[in-house]
């Protein structure tokens, strides 16, 4: 097993240093250190060290995803689950853009999943409050979606319907 | 799309900020896939942004799902109206699955044909098109109306892996050549002939599961396939007969009136059987007789129709005694007599003919039917002298049956005396027990009873009081009582727990 290390430099010049077999996980990095091994450590000008700090946790954490062990990947869910747990929404959506930038599957999997969560159950008056969402639909236009949609369709649905989905 | 700001009156700092609007559509498509579809759609109305995502979010779905939690709210017009406006908008060539429950009615012809070609031009892998209603109260005024199948539904190269159709008529062209990927098939409602089915089944060569419910044109059949694994059936009444040839066979549900006649030519190891059977005692001896030819039965499920056959067999051919099931694992008994003198004389005779050496599980449902129950006062009454007659038969109890049992659980428990006596039995005779669970029944005022334990002052002798003191041999076993609404929360549940949930 390599036990290269990788430098990491945050858009706010902050070092972060991982395994190189961690750092793989995210394939824009794997890409930028194949092509420029770069001396003073990896740039992200796109990710603040603030949020660097937690996708490296997250690296680590999943450098050895096991395979077979039915505990182990039991022990990482619920190590996934801990990890968002407190994470603010401000911070959630940088680590959505530092996932997608990073092109790290699994933790955009994990964030994307995380908002979805979110939002399932609500309605859409308490989706827009929960995320800021500004209604600018016109009047007119409104009472044309709303035509379209039909009454009674005002809440994101009853869970139930998500076994299904998350089968796939 | 611009960031709406909106500065907050108290603290110029803090501004709110539609972030999740600004993320990139892709991201946004991949949180819309991750939602149940019928809140994909009510995304729609949370602004612009929305609804334009939502349409391309339908232009390149892979699953559509129009089923209950969809369609619920809407009126058939509505409906109809929804599914062609999302089908109209979509725009990819493949789609992975089709979902739909919409209502029996013979008009709906036409959608129903539009809907599946829909699914099958766009090479459907998992296609379940269910018109026998949307709600349970649909299921009640159905007329005998079955709708037609397209012929496209047959094509030769069909990717379908798994089919389910519900009030269709199943009637294939003679040149169909079966379904080459076809896993799992689930008919609900279709009249499909003997012979129809027998030429599908040998036509669909890689068929797992095969369901079959209220198929009322079904009389003498085949269940044949080489893969074949798991067989269910409910309430397909007209059938007097079934042959299996299914060499890998592992599972039995079955549920309804049971059939005269039984041929099992070809059945490898069944290991999971459950039977739900009614009507008259003598045809139940006949499918149950199913249960103890296989040996290799681990986990099972019967009512209390095979006690009385085995009762009945101790009577009348007691050379067939003992039934042996040396693999069983896993037992559940589901009671619909009334809990008395008989019924607990059927379970001794049960415990005293068969051998069971491995069973460790054993799942004890009462009838739910609120029979009137038996209680000690009314029969201290001048009964005293048959009252005695019982202990000493209790003692006379086979009891290796039980000796290694770990876990017993009783549902709809009501604290009858007959229910009572039962528990002793088993606690004064269970030697490995680790735990009994007793879950109350819906009308069990079980908060009254667990008050009155707490209260060691009053002499009211209640049944879970009486049950804690109760003598054990296994010194071991934990008793735990509970209300039929805590009993889900708490793991202990038999394999077949949900069984009847999932076809009902």
């Amino acid at each position: 097993m390599s036990t290269k290390k990788i430098t990491l430099l945050s858009s706010d010049n902050e070092l972060f240093t991982v395994d190189e077999e961690a750092a793989n996980q995210s394939l824009t990095i794997k890409h930028l250190i194949e092509d420029t091994e770069p001396e003073n450590g990896v740039p992200l000008p796109q990710v603040h060290s603030k949020i660097l700090a937690k996708v490296t946790e997250y690296l680590i954490k999943h450098a050895n995803e096991p395979d077979n062990d039915a505990a182990a990947k039991e022990e990482l869910k619920n190590w996934d689950d801990k990890f968002l747990e407190k994470v603010n929404h401000e911070t959630l959506f940088d680590l959505i853009l530092a996932a997608n930038y990073l092109d790290i599957k699994g933790l955009l999997d994990l964030t994307c999943q995380t908002v979805a969560d979110l939002m399932n159950g609500m309605s859409v008056v308490e989706v827009r409050k929960l995320f800021n969402i500004v209604n600018d639909f016109t009047p007119e236009d409104e009472a044309e979606v709303r035509k379209r949609r039909k009454r009674g369709t005002k809440t994101i649905g009853p869970s139930n319907d998500q076994a299904n989905q998350s089968n796939h | 799309m611009a960031k709406t700001c909106e500065a907050n009156g108290d603290s110029p700092t803090l501004v709110h900020i539609d972030r999740i609007s600004d993320l990139p559509d892709s991201i946004l498509l991949h949180i819309l896939s991750l939602l149940p579809f019928k809140s994909t759609a009510t995304t729609t109305l949370l602004s612009k942004r929305w609804t334009y995502l939502f349409q391309q979010f339908l232009m390149h779905t892979d699953r559509f799902d129009f089923r209950e939690v969809f369609a619920r709210a809407q009126t058939r017009q509505q409906f109809i109206d929804t599914v062609n406006r999302y089908l109209q908008l979509h725009n990819g060539s493949k789609i992975h699955n089709f979902r739909l429950l919409f209502d029996p009615d013979i008009q709906n012809q036409v959608h129903a044909d539009k809907w599946l070609e829909f699914a099958i031009q766009r090479s459907v892998e998992e296609l379940d098109f269910d018109f026998c209603g949307r709600t349970v109260a649909f299921d009640y005024h159905l007329g005998s109306e079955r709708l037609k199948l397209p012929d496209l539904l047959y094509s030769s190269d069909s990717p379908l892996a798994h089919l389910k159709l519900g009030q269709f008529h199943f009637n294939p062209p003679l040149a169909f050549t079966g379904f080459a990927s076809l896993v799992s098939l689930y008919l609900r409602r279709v009249n499909i002939t003997d012979d129809t089915l027998e030429s599908l089944l040998m036509k669909c060569p890689l068929i797992t599961d095969l369901s079959l419910c209220k198929c009322d044109d079904l009389k003498n059949i085949k269940i044949l396939g080489p893969k074949l694994e798991r067989l269910l059936m409910v309430n397909c009444n007209a059938i007097t007969n079934i042959d299996f040839l299914a060499p890998n066979l592992k599972s039995f549900h079955f549920h309804g009136e049971p059939y005269m006649g039984y041929s099992f030519q070809e059945v490898g190891a069944l290991e999971d059987v459950y039977l739900y059977t009614n009507g008259s005692f003598e045809l139940q001896q006949h499918i149950l007789t199913t249960v103890y030819v296989y040996s290799t039965v681990k986990v099972l499920t019967f009512c209390s129709g095979f006690l009385t056959y085995i009762s009945s067999t101790e009577e009348h051919a007691p050379e067939g005694l003992p039934f042996k099931f040396p693999h069983l694992q896993e037992l559940q008994i589901l009671v619909r007599l009334p809990m008395d003198e008989y019924t607990l004389d059927l379970f001794d005779i049960l415990f005293e003919h068969t051998i069971c050496p491995c069973l460790e599980k054993l799942f004890i449902e009462f009838s739910a039917r609120d029979y009137r129950p038996i209680w000690q006062s009314q029969l201290d009454e001048g009964e005293e002298e048959e009252e005695e007659e019982e202990e000493e038969e209790e003692e006379e109890l086979a009891t290796c049956w039980l000796d290694n049992l770990k876990i017993v659980k009783i549902t709809n428990f009501r604290g009858t005396t007959y229910e009572m006596r039962f528990v002793k039995v088993i606690l004064s005779k269970c030697l490995s027990l680790e735990q009994m669970m007793i879950v109350a029944a819906q009308n069990f005022d079980l908060e009254k009873q667990m008050t009155q334990v707490s209260d060691s002052s009053t002499a009211t002798r209640t049944a879970v009081g009486e049950l804690l003191i109760t003598p054990k041999v296994s010194n071991g076993a934990r008793i735990v009582v509970c209300g039929d609404w805590e009993a889900d929360s708490k793991t202990l549940s038999h394999t077949h727990a949900n069984v009847r949930q999932m076809w009902l």
